[in-house]
């Protein structure tokens, strides 16, 4: 494994039970993300790249092998450190947007910082909403914002306070194409501006062709090649 | 149909705690309507249980005229007369024995029913009249007496404590649950009352030849009238319990709409394929119908079995104050009633199916093809606001037009429907309020999303309000009535002691020697109370001046008053009895004499707390001119300057009889006692509302538990976001006593209507008394606690079932 590596993932293995069979999602995986680095993960629905994605989180623990995220052996913390860690080293895009419906936009960029307990001021989140094109949308709610609006007030939340890494769950995969490829421009500006390293999960051919480079996931293993 | 019912059944499988709550909620609340049902019944029942198993179904009693008492030569008479009747004398007292109050009843053992009724037990019958102090009980009794065959009782009789022997314990006989079956020479003996009986049973049958043959100070009495005298004299007692265990049902019934409104929730995209699929709106409605029903057979026949443990508990609880208060002594085992069950679950099938029937009409209104899941419809604010306002003045207008116990009953649900409509809207606008003084706060956050379900929270917050307002506010009727009652008890007890007899009335001669030879009292008062056909208690007083003071007159009263009270042209009555016979000053009443019945109009109404039967009250020479009767109940002792009670000894030696023949108490003793049987009387209906309270958790439980099923994508996020397993605990525990406390807080102004209600309408209609509307913050600070464990204990199960999850499962789960 790289020591300068952000993202390392060493021979990681994870299996579901489904009724009476194992299902192995993935088997001895590898996969190294340097620092700014930009990665694409492609593959067929159900081939595990939400469970990839959610293990490089440590949202999930992997049956065997190591993750070690900003030189930090994830299966060794244990909750809550687990969670405080995953809140400051990583921003969550989902593709569902998951935002909080009870709070306003304002609100749920504001969350992370407040949930991780660092400072970040008015000022920050307006310009950054102002950046993502939602400076105007900032006292609404959830249900009152169109679908691209709303990826990118989760993309804004996932930013805001400024991670090493960016999670992204095909952040197009609830948009139509035209939303979709505004959500990416902002998405790509953003990021280079804040110089996260980004690991997206997508099926979306011309997101990852925005990314510095894309892996294949197919029966459990990565590879560089489709 | 079939599809849709097993579509439920798989539905119901995944969401086993919805399930447990639902079933938990109706089974409680069916519980307590049928516990109190059945121990109501035993009550009634059990009263002449003893009498109908010894003399017979059907039959009459013979009983003397008030004023007198029943000879034993009566019962010799009647016998020796040719065509004479099977009659069965009875003696009947109320003893004591380790703290519980037991009826001691003796007859004849070899009557024809009583040894037709002993006929199983051999030896029995004889055994009696051979061991004259020796007693047969049944199991329940000797269990609760901790006694066996052959072993000693201990009992108080008129202040003796005597040595009786267990002859036999029988099996079942639930009509010797609390009595002691006795030999009646022996109890005579034992009560001091040789040749003397309470009662002689007849057969029906012999109606027109006892009344062909009766004395004028005999009087006849029918069993029914009995019982209707009874079922009279307990009414209010009865209708507040049934009252309140009502109330249970519906808080219960709140958990059922709460679980049901969650499923309509989960199932509206569900709702949506059927409708688009070809499922009609009248299959629809009979499919939710039938799940409804279902679940509340199911808990109901649970809460039955339940309730019917619950009438056992409810019983204990009942048996002293219903002796001390009613004179009644009631069973121990419970009947369980055919009647009562099928009732209690046609109600709460009805309720049920009705209380949902808002929710299944918006089951209809998803169009077809729906599918997502949007929030379910509701009625608007201000419909709500006007339902509200028209329930309340309906229940305004019942309260003023009408001055039934029912209809102030029935005013109180409606004010109480009213408010269970607004306290949703209430709460949520507290919960706004939280989140705009401090958005950034846990509370904040937490509470400000919850504004997001305020439809499956509604109903939970509503029944918790009203359960925590239910038990506030009849702590604060209590502790008004209480504080009442002190208060008049304090002002009524002039005397600085209180002397009686053991068993017996104080002769016209040691009277006379109390009033004239005891140098250390300036005054003596006096007391003689008889009670009339109609249940009336006629009392003779016998006062000086300053026990005057004592009575707080609500009309008349003033130096008038009491000229013609000594003068015998009028009587007062008590507070209770004017408000049965509506009974104003100058009204006449009725008083039966042994030479007849006279008519005196009425001169003062005066406040008394003592007795929800009514008194009329007259003047001692008066009384003694109608009945010829010198004899004194207990005499009160006015105290001289510098003069000092006697102690017991002396003042016995002084009437030349033993110290245990006297009982003397002083002023504070007679206040500390009234005050003992208040509060015990008074348990039971805080034991009802103690329920009721935990009903309402159950209810919150379940609409939380919904909640966090609901809203667990948002859990989920929070969690990925950065809020650890203890925080997400804290989140929702944040959350669950947020709501409990906004709760506590409707159920302030909740508390005080009902306490208002209940002092103002409901007191005076169902035992015939004002009782001031004073309020003490304790209730109020009271319920923080309450609300606080409330709130910590229906936020930790889905805290645990939330934070225990895996992040990842619980996001994939919201693909």
């Amino acid at each position: 494994m790289s020591s300068d590596a952000l993202l390392s993932l060493h021979k990681v293995s994870r299996s579901f039970q489904s009724g009476m069979e194992t299902i192995r999602v993935l088997d001895e995986v590898d996969l190294v993300l340097q620092p700014r680095q930009r990665l694409a993960i492609m593959g067929a629905s159900g081939s595990g790249k939400s469970t990839l994605l959610h293990l490089s989180a440590g949202m999930d623990r992997p049956d065997s092998g190591s993750i070690v995220l900003a030189g930090q052996t994830l299966e060794r913390l244990a909750e809550p450190d687990l969670t405080r860690f995953r809140a400051r080293q990583i921003g969550l895009v989902f593709q569902d947007f998951n935002l909080i419906d009870s709070l306003t936009v304002f609100d749920n960029i504001a969350l992370v910082p407040w949930l991780t307990k660092t400072k970040s001021s008015t000022k920050a989140i307006l310009d950054l909403g102002e950046e993502l094109g939602i400076g105007a949308l900032m006292g609404r709610f959830p249900a009152q914002l169109s679908g691209g609006e709303k990826q990118r007030v989760a993309i804004a939340r996932a930013l805001i306070h400024r991670p090493a890494l960016i999670l992204a769950d095909e952040p197009t995969g609830s948009l139509d194409p035209d939303s979709a490829d505004t959500v990416l421009d902002l998405f790509d500006q953003s990021v280079r501006s804040l110089d996260c390293a980004v690991l997206m999960v997508t099926h979306n051919q011309h997101a990852a062709s925005r990314m510095d480079k894309t892996l294949y996931l197919s029966h459990g293993r990565l590879a560089a090649g489709a | 149909m079939r599809i849709l019912i097993r579509s439920s059944e798989q539905f119901f499988t995944r969401q086993p705690a919805q399930l447990a709550l639902a079933l938990i909620g109706v089974a409680a609340g069916v519980a307590v309507v049928t516990g109190v049902a059945l121990m109501r019944n035993t009550m009634i029942d059990s009263l002449d249980a003893a009498a109908k198993a010894l003399a017979g179904d059907s039959s009459l009693r013979i009983e003397a005229a008030p004023g007198s008492s029943l000879d034993e030569d009566w019962f010799s008479q009647l016998t020796r007369q040719p065509g004479s009747p099977a009659l069965i004398p009875f003696l009947s007292a109320r003893v004591r024995s380790q703290g519980n109050i037991l009826e001691l009843l003796a007859t004849d053992p070899i009557s024809a029913n009583a040894s037709q009724t002993l006929a199983a037990y051999r030896g029995t019958a004889t055994g009696l009249l051979v061991n004259p102090m020796a007693v047969i009980v049944n199991r329940v009794t000797a269990k609760r007496l901790t006694v066996t065959t052959d072993d000693p009782i201990k009992v108080r009789v008129d202040g003796r404590d005597i040595e009786l022997s267990v002859l036999a314990v029988l099996d079942g006989e639930p009509w010797l649950d609390n009595r002691l079956l006795m030999d009646l020479s022996g109890a005579q003996q034992l009560l001091n009352k040789q040749g003397q009986l309470s009662w002689i049973s007849a057969p029906t049958e012999a109606k027109a030849w006892l009344e062909a043959r009766l004395d004028r100070q005999l009087k006849l009495i029918e069993s029914s009238e009995r019982l209707a005298s009874v079922e009279r004299l307990t009414a209010g007692f009865r209708i507040n319990l049934t009252a309140l265990s009502l109330l249970a049902l519906v808080v219960g019934l709140f958990v059922v709409h709460s679980v049901l409104s969650f499923l309509l929730v989960q199932r509206q995209r569900q709702i949506g394929v059927y409708r688009a699929l070809g499922v009609t709106p009248a299959q629809l409605r009979a499919w939710l119908l039938f799940e409804v029903l279902l679940l509340t057979l199911i808990g109901s026949l649970i809460g039955l079995v339940l309730g019917t443990e619950l009438a056992r508990a409810l019983l204990v609880l009942i048996q002293n104050p219903s002796a001390e208060l009613y004179g009644m002594v009631t069973g121990q085992q419970i009947l369980p009633s055919r009647a009562v069950y099928l009732g209690i679950l046609a109600l709460a099938l009805g309720l049920a199916g009705l209380s949902v029937s808002g929710l299944i009409s918006s089951a209809l209104r998803i169009p077809p093809g729906q599918l997502n899941r949007g929030s379910s419809p509701s009625i608007r604010p201000r419909t709500r606001f006007l339902l509200a306002i028209g329930l309340s003045g309906f229940g305004l207008i019942l309260l003023v037009a009408t001055s039934h116990l029912i209809a102030a009953l029935a005013s109180l649900f409606l004010f109480l429907s009213a408010t269970a409509i607004v306290v949703p809207q209430l709460a949520m606008a507290v919960v706004r309020g939280v989140r705009a003084i401090s958005p950034g706060s846990l509370p904040g956050r937490a509470l400000g999303m919850l504004t997001a379900s305020r439809q499956r929270l509604g109903p939970s917050m509503a029944a918790l309000s009203l359960a925590l307002g239910l038990s506030s506010g009849m702590a604060l009727m209590v502790d008004g009535f209480r504080s009442a009652v002190d208060d008049w008890v304090t002002k009524l007890l002039r005397a600085d002691v209180y002397l009686s007899l053991q068993g017996d009335s104080i002769s016209p001669m040691q009277f006379e020697s109390i009033r004239a030879d005891w140098a250390e009292f300036q005054a003596v008062s006096s007391v003689r109370q008889i009670r009339q056909a109609n249940g009336v208690q006629l009392v003779a007083y016998d006062l000086p001046d300053a026990a005057r003071r004592g009575f707080e007159f609500l009309a008349g009263g003033d130096q008038g008053t009491w000229e013609r009270f000594d003068q015998g042209t009028g009587v007062l009555v008590s507070e209770p009895l004017a408000r049965r016979q509506a009974l104003t000053i100058g009204q006449s009443v009725t008083v039966a004499t042994p030479s007849g019945t006279v008519q005196r109009p009425v001169l003062g109404i005066y406040r008394d707390y003592a007795s929800d039967v009514g008194q009329i009250a007259v003047a001692g020479p008066v009384f003694r001119h109608w009945f010829k009767d010198r004899s004194r109940d207990s005499v009160g002792l006015y105290l001289a300057p510098d003069g000092k009670v006697p102690n017991l000894t002396e003042l016995a030696q002084r009437l030349d009889l033993a110290p245990s023949r006297l009982n003397l108490t002083l002023r504070e003793d007679v206040r500390r006692i009234t005050l003992g049987v208040f509060d015990r009387t008074f348990r039971i209906t805080q034991a009802l509302a103690l329920l009721v309270g935990l009903i309402a958790v159950v209810s919150l439980v379940s609409a939380l538990m919904a909640l966090g099923l609901e809203r667990r994508g948002e859990y989920a996020t929070l969690r990925a976001l950065g809020l650890s397993r203890a925080g997400l605990g804290g989140w929702v525990l944040t959350q669950t006593v947020g709501l409990s406390l906004i709760a506590a807080l409707l159920a302030v102004p909740i508390s005080a209507l009902i306490h208002a209600v209940l002092s103002l309408a409901v007191q005076p209609r169902a035992f015939g008394w004002t009782v001031p509307l004073e309020f003490s913050v304790q209730p109020w600070i009271q319920l923080l606690p309450v609300a606080l464990g409330a709130g910590v204990l229906a936020g930790l199960i889905p805290a645990w079932s939330i934070g225990r999850q895996h992040v990842a499962s619980q996001l994939k789960g919201q693909r």
